[in-house]
């Protein structure tokens, strides 16, 4: 595990992607938005977002395996969800909170494999916990237990497949691409964490 | 009144609040607090009743479709208990659903709106760093991230349109302008650390604007999740 | 050696596997302007790292007797403990802020290096006014020009006292005005003794500097105040930093009458959206080109030139349609707005100042490949035969398995080039092809776009080097005042 401080270079890299996701994340949001007007009428309106609720945890998978630092996919959904709140974001302080514990839904799975390993199996491990961690918390935040257990259920599951899309592949093989264009030896002097 | 608030204190209050606002299951509790909420907004010096108005609109929606919801896919035992709790649910408990499902969330995003649009970044960072112990580096990493966000996103538009010129047409949630951008981001990252850093910045330095805490501060924090308790209980 | 200025002695850098200069020893006195060239990709800015500490913190291998300045040694402190001697002014100035202002900036600085809070508002203002700035203190850096910019970063490195000054690429971008004043800045601050080290691919600029330092392919450092002009004119020739003026015969190729481009009455303006948030806007107008009427002639290689920040990239963007302009613009004889976009980017190609961002490839091949298939320019299942020979034919072969992204400047803008014209497009734009280039590499570069007209493009360049556009333009365009001028 890499044990080294965060530097200047490393906060930087995930502020910057926080605000390039956060113009992606607004696209999520308009999408989502749509969305759930078109479902409201049929009483589905609140799974609107949730086929887009991958895009949220990209930040931080991105950055974990770019930094491969302990605590950076927190810090990165953090930052990120300052950032949102001071473009404007509506739900204000509590995204943070949320934040936090999407951040700890990526970043778990890298721990216990103590930052070294990034595999496909890693990531879509990751996509798994997160949809879980959320789960429980979107949960306690808008009282499930007042819904249908289906509608719930779909829920659960288009969050699943959404978040393995985009946090399990896409994020991975974003990533996997900069690997192979070289640039990440900008990061990794010396290539110690290959 | 409330772009006074030390935003420290702003934020622990509004995010105690918040989670006090997750346990609670009255609607009257969430209007009375969504109308708090607006009138910390209307007061407030930073956001216009135009801005207000835009922000809004998206909130209502996303409200009404938690209604419909709540209204028409409700849970059978969560019923029965509020049916019980709440004698004075006479009429239509399905649609009481509805209404505490919606109002909740209008809450939670007049809360939320409350803290956004009357905050701000600097002095929130500047905050952050003086009283919450965020590291230094992270906050100003913050602070210019921020402040390039216009660049970014017009970086954003040349890659689309780098693509589109090489006859690649660019979907939604198409990741090629995403990759170029994130090469970006990695190469920006060196330079401006390097640019920083070379103008001698560290955790030793002075601040010129410091944020102070007051009493008034102190109030809000403690006093703003007291009232919501104090709410819940004036309607259980 | 001077006791009070810079001392280097002995200094080898690695990186990447490759030695980048071996052995290096050199002095600058307090007071004196040293320049420093040589071929593009050589090691100029990363031994300017290697002054200001970014290297070996942040990789590469870097062996030294000694890095003295004023006496004291340099060689283990930190980037941020050698910013109390050494202040870098970076080519990309943009970059280098990280506040919203001016004012903000200054104040930063301020704060790193520990001034009193109240102190702090007359020394800006000071400071300011010394430079003529004053008026830009409250602007967002969003708004200002290039030049605005450059002149920005000097004042903030001015602001706390340093000994020694690193100018990387100072003028790219900037045109002969405003780096006219920016020169000025540089006078005084000698003047102030300051020790300064400048890197720059125009040497024109630099005759009054006393000493020339030039590094050369093998890593060795030359101080040419040592020769005399004619072995100093040999020396810097050999590694292509200095190029005999090309005499390119101007030739109007085969003289053809068909018109490719045609401006009628063109309005610009640009409508600038502040954001506020991504929710809140301010709109602004702002106007840039003013009934611009032009036409360009079949195989013609026409320059685009003008002060910077006048709107020059912007008109590229109109004739592209991706930005919004009044009057007609159309491309053998065709209104752009009335084609297809697909249609519309097979006739007009455009390279941009940054090449990099039109890459998205992790091989060379494998871009060239892209840009075949996106054109259909060869059959099914030939497409990377014919790609492989299109870089073999333009001296890729040890590049077709790297990384685009790791390629240098002047590769990368060949390479953009060549994926622009698979598409046998009518006209190419090209902004600032010579940007950050030596000589040798701005000369095959532009003979590259000759060779192509000759062959039936058109091509528009922009650029701010007035010696090269006078060299290899067949008409010249001036961008003042918000008209375009016909110069020749
Ligand atoms: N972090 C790095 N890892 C590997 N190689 C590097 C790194 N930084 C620079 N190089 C290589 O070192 C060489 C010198 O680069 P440098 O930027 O110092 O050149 P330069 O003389 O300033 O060129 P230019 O005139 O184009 O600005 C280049 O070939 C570059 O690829
Ligand atoms: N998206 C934008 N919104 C608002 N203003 C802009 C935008 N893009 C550019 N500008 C402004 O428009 C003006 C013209 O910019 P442009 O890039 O076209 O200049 P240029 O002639 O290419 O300059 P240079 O020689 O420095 O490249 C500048 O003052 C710039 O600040
Ligand atoms: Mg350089
Ligand atoms: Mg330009």
């Amino acid at each position: 595990m890499n044990r080294e401080k965060l530097t200047l270079r490393d906060y930087l890299l995930m502020a910057l992607i926080s605000v390039v996701f956060g113009v992606f994340y607004l696209l999520a949001v308009y999408a989502g938005t749509a969305l759930s007007t078109l479902l409201t009428p049929f009483g589905l309106g609140v799974l609107g977002y949730e086929p887009f609720y991958g895009v949220w945890f990209m930040a931080a998978i991105i950055t974990t395996y770019l930094i491969r630092k302990p605590v950076v996919g927190i810090i990165t959904e953090v930052i990120a969800a300052l950032i949102e709140v001071m473009l404007g974001n509506m739900f204000g302080v509590i995204v943070m909170l949320s934040a936090f514990i999407q951040g700890l839904g990526v970043e778990l799975p890298f721990a216990f494999t103590k930052y070294e390993k990034y595999s496909y199996k890693v990531t879509m491990t990751a996509a798994v916990s997160a949809t879980v961690v959320t789960f429980l918390w979107t949960g306690f935040r808008s009282n499930y237990l007042a819904m249908d257990w289906r509608i719930v259920a779909a829920i659960f599951v288009i969050r699943l497949l959404s978040s393995l899309f985009f946090t399990g592949y896409l994020s991975k093989r974003i990533c996997d691409k900069l690997d192979e264009a070289g640039i990440l030896t900008y990061l990794n002097p010396g290539g110690a964490n290959e | 009144m409330i772009d006074a608030i030390n935003p420290t204190a702003k934020t622990i209050g509004l995010l105690v609040g918040s989670i006090l606002l997750g346990v609670t299951f009255q609607w009257q509790t969430n209007v009375l607090l969504a109308l708090i909420g607006f009138l910390f907004l209307l007061t407030s010096n930073r956001t216009s009743l135009n801005q207000l108005a835009r922000f809004l609109l998206p909130i209502l929606l996303i409200s009404a479709s938690y209604f419909f919801t709540g209204w028409l896919f409700h849970s059978e035992e969560n019923l029965l208990s509020m049916a019980v709790d709440t004698m004075t649910a006479a009429e239509n408990p399905a649609l009481l659903n509805g209404v505490t499902l919606s109002t909740r969330l209008l809450a939670f995003a007049m809360l939320g709106l409350s803290f956004s649009l009357t905050t701000d970044s600097n002095e929130l960072v500047y905050s952050f760093i003086q009283q919450a112990k965020m590291p230094m580096k992270m906050g100003y990493a913050i602070l210019t991230a921020l402040n390039l966000t216009s660049l970014i996103s017009q970086e954003y538009k040349k890659s689309k349109l780098a693509l589109q010129v090489r006859n690649l047409p660019v979907r939604p949630f198409d990741t090629k302008p995403l990759f170029t951008m994130m090469v970006r981001m990695v190469r920006w990252s060196d330079r401006l650390s390097l640019a920083m850093e070379s103008k001698g910045f560290s955790e030793q330095r002075t601040m010129k604007q410091q944020m102070k805490v007051r009493p008034q501060d102190i109030v809000f924090m403690i006093g703003f999740p007291l009232a919501i308790v104090g709410l819940n209980l004036l309607f259980s | 050696m001077s006791d009070r200025g810079l001392s280097v002695s002995g200094l080898t850098f690695q990186i990447g596997g490759r030695t980048l200069f071996e052995e290096i020893d050199f002095d600058i006195a307090p007071g004196e302007m040293v320049l420093l060239c040589g071929q593009s990709g050589n090691g100029k800015s990363s031994l300017a790292n290697v002054l200001n500490g970014y290297f070996p913190e942040n990789g590469g291998n870097v062996q030294v007797r000694h890095i003295k300045l004023g006496g004291k040694e340099l060689q283990h402190l930190s980037v941020q403990e050698r910013s109390w001697y050494v202040r870098t002014i970076f080519q990309h100035a943009r970059l280098s802020f990280s506040m919203k202002t001016l004012r903000e900036e200054m104040v930063f600085c301020l704060e790193n290096a520990q001034v009193a809070p109240d102190e702090m508002d007359a020394q800006i203002e000071e400071k300011a006014r010394h430079f003529q700035l004053t008026y830009l203190l409250d602007r967002p850096f969003d708004e200002l020009s290039g030049g605005e910019l450059q002149r920005a970063a000097f004042v903030c490195a001015d602001l706390v006292d340093a000994p020694l000054y690193i100018l990387d690429e100072p003028f790219a971008n900037l045109d002969e005005e405003t780096s006219r004043i920016y020169m000025d800045y540089i006078k005084k601050l000698l003047q102030r003794g300051k020790a300064m080290v400048v890197i720059d691919h125009r040497l024109d600029r630099w005759e009054w500097a006393e000493r020339w330092l030039l590094l050369d392919k093998q890593g060795c450092l030359h101080d040419l105040s040592l020769f005399s002009p004619e072995k100093k004119k040999e020396l810097l020739q050999a590694e292509g930093v200095l190029v005999e003026t090309p005499s390119v015969e101007r030739r109007r190729n085969n003289e053809s009458q068909e018109t490719v481009l045609e401006l009628e009455g063109v309005h610009i303006a640009h409508t600038d959206v502040k954001k506020r948030s991504f929710f809140r806007k301010k709109r602004e107008t702002m106007p840039l080109l003013d009934d611009v009427s032009f036409s360009l002639k079949k195989g013609t290689l026409a320059a685009l030139i003008g002060p910077s920040g006048k709107g020059k990239t912007t008109l590229f963007k109109s004739i592209l349609n991706a930005m919004p302009y009044q009057g007609t613009i159309r491309i053998g004889g065709e209104d752009i707005r009335n084609l297809k976009p697909a249609d519309l980017y097979s006739k007009v190609g455009i390279v941009f100042q940054d090449p990099s961002l039109q890459f998205v490839q992790t091989k060379v091949l494998d871009e060239m490949v892209l840009s075949v298939r996106a054109w259909k320019s060869a059959e099914e299942g030939r497409e990377e035969a014919a790609a492989r020979e299109l870089l073999l034919e333009h001296q890729f072969e040890e590049q077709l398995t790297k990384s685009p992204w790791l390629l240098s400047q002047g590769q990368q803008r060949r390479l953009a080039v060549l994926c622009m014209t698979v598409g046998k497009q009518r006209l190419l734009l090209v902004d600032e092809p010579t940007y950050g280039q030596d000589a040798q590499n701005a000369k095959n570069i532009m003979a590259k776009l000759k060779e192509l007209c000759q062959a039936g493009i058109t091509c528009l360049f922009t650029s701010h080097d007035e010696g090269l556009v006078e060299a290899y333009a067949d008409e010249i365009y001036q961008l003042k005042d918000r008209k375009v001028r016909k110069q020749r």
